[in-house]
């Protein structure tokens, strides 16, 4: 019988500390996936995967119920928040001048960008990166909605737990964020 | 539903953003409506192309790992323990805040540590092999898992540099400081150790000192370990980035290594801070020296061994100025010269600090009394001195905490029953009608002292109250104190001891003329008397100069309960003891030559 989440945490709390390893390995790829859609480099993103599951650990204690999916996409975001709010804060400056001066609205950009060189030159995927454009432009809460919503395939209901607010103001979000994909994503006719 | 269906409406739709009786008129009405199903289609097949980027990424062993780490350092809370952390919270809030509220080098401040990271706890990371992890990764979604991994030689070209920030790692807490501070200059040598984890290959390490005093000309980076596996390649000043440095380090191996980082900054100051308390006859002074250390140097320093340093330094540039210049690899050109001709001293930049170790040591008592300090009073410390050429070293014993825009005082040493001599001295040229006072004793081991020199410093001194407790008399400032030289204190003008001299009779003799008629020359007699008072209740030494107008004079007469002599050319001193609470009256009679009378060979004064 497979083991619910229910039963890694209550197992955790008790001292059981394989259970986090199982938390980690059945909702780490899921997390990771959503937290390097939404940071502004792999680096960030693993931080802050890092970030998480330590958050998660200090407060298993108090997880109550069967929604832990939600709160830890909750605590995800929280912590990917909190680095977007202090790299604005910092105001990060880049080595690359080109990257610097660009006029690439959101963070993630740069993080598409820093990672097209060398990687992406063996992919020689324009599709994937136009598409990675687009995604990057989108304002932080209209990304992290979209991300969880449509690729981490959580509910409308979810996506307001994870995210902390009404399931009206996701689906404005979500909508917002369709919008603006429908202009910034290529015209498929054109590939 | 007779009109076509908008793009945005069939963008709620297909992502059910809308009520499901709106979305059932528009499902029906695209089944009917050939132009809405093609803009359907067409609005499915733009959003489709999000799913190119649908696979999550693998999970590295190593990242679990790493959170698994990270996460060990706190332990597992087995009971909800809420309501019992409210009732702490609510208790100790006041206190806290307050404390915090006092505490301005707390962890709140940035000061100018090193680049924030949102673990600071992470290890340092080495880019490349990030790098490789992202290829792979990236990777993945075109090959099969079975597929080899590309293999990566770590040391095939050296970087020029990160290529974006995002590879850049922060350096971790210190393992160990050590600040040296002199007092002659602005100037401090902190030593730091941390431990760096490294990968093997080429790892950068970025160092901040923004809002801080650091000199970023003398940052140094040494590994203490593995010398000869771990090279520190460079430092770089990225263009553009003020107050930054990135260390390029080679690595051959993979895990933790110690290194040392060593530095100069401003800002960081000590001295010596001196209280002498007189006996009840001031004939002796209990003496207590103590060392104050302030820090603004914009970064606290925690769990920190302190040495203090003695002893003049030459510079040709002032660390304050290196550290205010606009950028880092700017090369301490002089703009405004400031050469201190103090030859044969050291250039700080060559110091070696691990010479000191052949020096005598010496150990002295080092009680912490600072009231800023949470020390527990019942722990004696200790200071060890050292002679270091001709400086001296003073290392505090254990740790100190030096938070930035706080300072911190020690006793450095106590001495009691020192001898010491109290002496009023009255001269009118120099301070007018007041009689001032002056303590002194001497820096050897009659005075039960001369074991170190001593650093200038002010002190302040008190005397013993009829009443009991202690009465304030006066506080002055001492240049440094070589052994077996005398300390003289000025200590202000004495109000309880007057002199008063009166003019009481002038005649003149021996007036010689011309052949005109012409007076040539003549001899001026004055007879003074000295009104001397001491009101105190303790035996006083008086010293009393006065001034001739003439170099040529003679001293004619003056009382026996007085000691002449003749002081300088101009001048003449006498002195003599005041019983308790005793006036008396002395008296001396001067003779001053004039005119072609002070060119006869015969006046002796």
């Amino acid at each position: 019988m497979q083991l619910t989440d229910r039963d890694l945490i209550d197992s955790y709390v008790r001292g059981d500390r394989t259970a986090f390893d199982g938390l980690i390995r059945l909702h780490g790829p899921s997390v990771l996936g959503y937290l390097r859609r939404v940071c502004r480099s792999v680096e960030d993103a693993d931080d802050c995967f890092q970030e998480t599951f330590r958050r998660v650990h200090e407060k298993a204690h108090t997880i109550k119920g069967n929604t832990f999916k939600p709160w830890l996409f909750r605590v995800a975001t929280n912590v990917a928040m909190d680095g977007f709010r202090r790299q604005k804060r910092e105001r990060a400056v880049f080595l690359d001048s080109k990257l610097a001066n660009s006029d690439m609205p959101s963070p993630l950009d740069t993080a598409v960008d820093a990672s097209i060189s060398p990687e992406n030159e063996l992919i020689q995927d324009e599709q994937v990166r136009q598409v990675r454009h687009a995604v990057a432009s989108l304002p932080d809460r209209q990304r992290t909605t979209l991300v969880l919503a449509y690729y981490q395939k959580l509910s409308y209901t979810q996506v307001a737990e994870a995210l902390g607010c009404s399931v009206g103001t996701v689906k404005t979000q979500m909508f917002r964020a369709l919008k603006a994909l429908a202009v910034k994503l290529p015209n498929p006719s054109d590939s | 539903m007779k009109s076509h269906i908008t793009e945005e409406q069939l963008i709620q739709w297909l992502f059910d953003l809308i009520d499901p009786v709106e979305a059932k008129a528009i499902a029906d009405h695209v089944m009917q409506c050939e132009a809405c199903s093609l803009l359907k289609t067409r609005i499915q097949q733009t959003f489709s192309q999000l799913d190119v980027l649908q696979d999550d990424p693998i999970l590295s062993e190593a990242l679990i790992q790493e959170t698994q780490a990270s996460c060990q350092s706190t332990p597992v809370k087995l009971v909800n323990w809420w309501w019992l952390s409210l009732a702490a919270c609510l208790i100790f809030a006041g206190l806290g805040s307050v404390v915090m509220m006092n505490r301005p080098g707390s962890s709140f401040k940035q000061g100018g540590e090193m680049v924030q990271s949102l673990k600071p706890e992470k290890p340092i990371l080495a880019p490349h092999l990030e790098k490789t992890e992202m290829l792979a990764t990236d990777m993945s979604r075109a090959s099969k898992p079975s597929d080899p991994q590309p293999t990566f030689d770590p040391f095939a070209k050296t970087p020029f540099a990160p290529a974006s920030a995002i590879e850049l790692v922060t350096l971790p807490r210190r393992e160990h400081v050590q600040v040296i501070i002199y007092n002659e200059e602005d100037l401090t040598l902190v030593r730091e150790q941390r431990k760096l984890t490294l990968k093997r290959g080429w790892n950068w390490l970025q160092f901040m000192w923004a809002n801080t005093k650091i000199d970023p000309t003398s940052l140094d980076l040494q590994p203490k370990l593995n010398q000869d596996k771990v090279t520190v390649e460079q430092l770089v000043y990225p263009a553009g980035l003020k107050d930054i440095g990135r260390w390029l380090i080679r690595s051959e191996v993979d895990g933790q290594v110690p290194f040392e980082l060593t530095y100069f900054t401003s800002g960081l100051t000590w001295r010596s801070v001196y209280m002498g308390t007189l006996s009840q006859d001031e004939t002796s002074m209990d003496l207590k020296s103590y060392v104050r250390v302030d820090n603004h140097s914009g970064e606290g320093f925690t769990d920190t061994q302190v040495r203090l340093i003695l002893g003049d330094v030459q510079m040709l540039k002032p660390v304050s100025e290196l550290a205010d210049q606009a950028w880092a690899h700017d090369r301490p050109v002089q703009k405004r010269p400031v050469v201190r001709k103090k030859n044969g001293k050291p250039d700080p930049s060559t110091v070696k600090f691990h010479g000191w170790d052949r020096n005598t040591v010496v150990t002295y008592s080092w009680n912490d009394v600072s009231s800023l300090n949470r020390r527990e009073r019942s722990e004696p410390k200790e200071v060890i001195k050292k002679r270091l050429s001709e400086y001296v070293l003073y290392t505090i014993e254990g740790k100190e905490d030096l938070d930035d825009q706080w300072g911190k005082r020690l006793l450095s040493f106590e001495v009691n029953d020192v001898p010491v001599e109290s002496l009023y001295k009255y001269d009118e040229s120099r301070w007018g009608e007041h009689a001032i006072r002056f303590v002194s004793f001497a820096n050897d081991t009659e005075h039960k002292l001369g074991d170190m020199p001593m650093p200038q410093g002010n002190i302040k001194l008190f005397g013993q109250a009829n009443t009991g407790g202690l009465t304030f008399v006066g506080d002055s400032e001492f240049k440094y104190i070589p052994v077996n030289d005398d300390v003289i204190l000025n200590m202000g003008a004495a109000r309880y001891v007057k002199v008063e001299p009166l003019l009481m009779a002038v005649k003149t003799t021996d007036h010689t003329f011309d052949p005109n008629g012409n007076l040539i020359g003549w001899n001026k007699t004055n007879q003074w008397h000295i009104k001397a008072t001491n009101t105190r209740p303790v035996p006083v030494k008086v010293e009393i100069t006065r001034a001739l107008s003439t170099n040529k004079w003679t001293m004619d007469q003056y009382s026996d309960t007085m000691v002449y002599e003749k002081y300088d050319l101009r001048n003449a001193k006498f002195t003599l003891t005041l019983a308790p609470k005793e006036q008396r009256q002395e008296t001396y009679t001067v003779t001053t030559y004039h005119g072609i009378n002070n060119q006869k060979s015969a006046i002796k004064n």
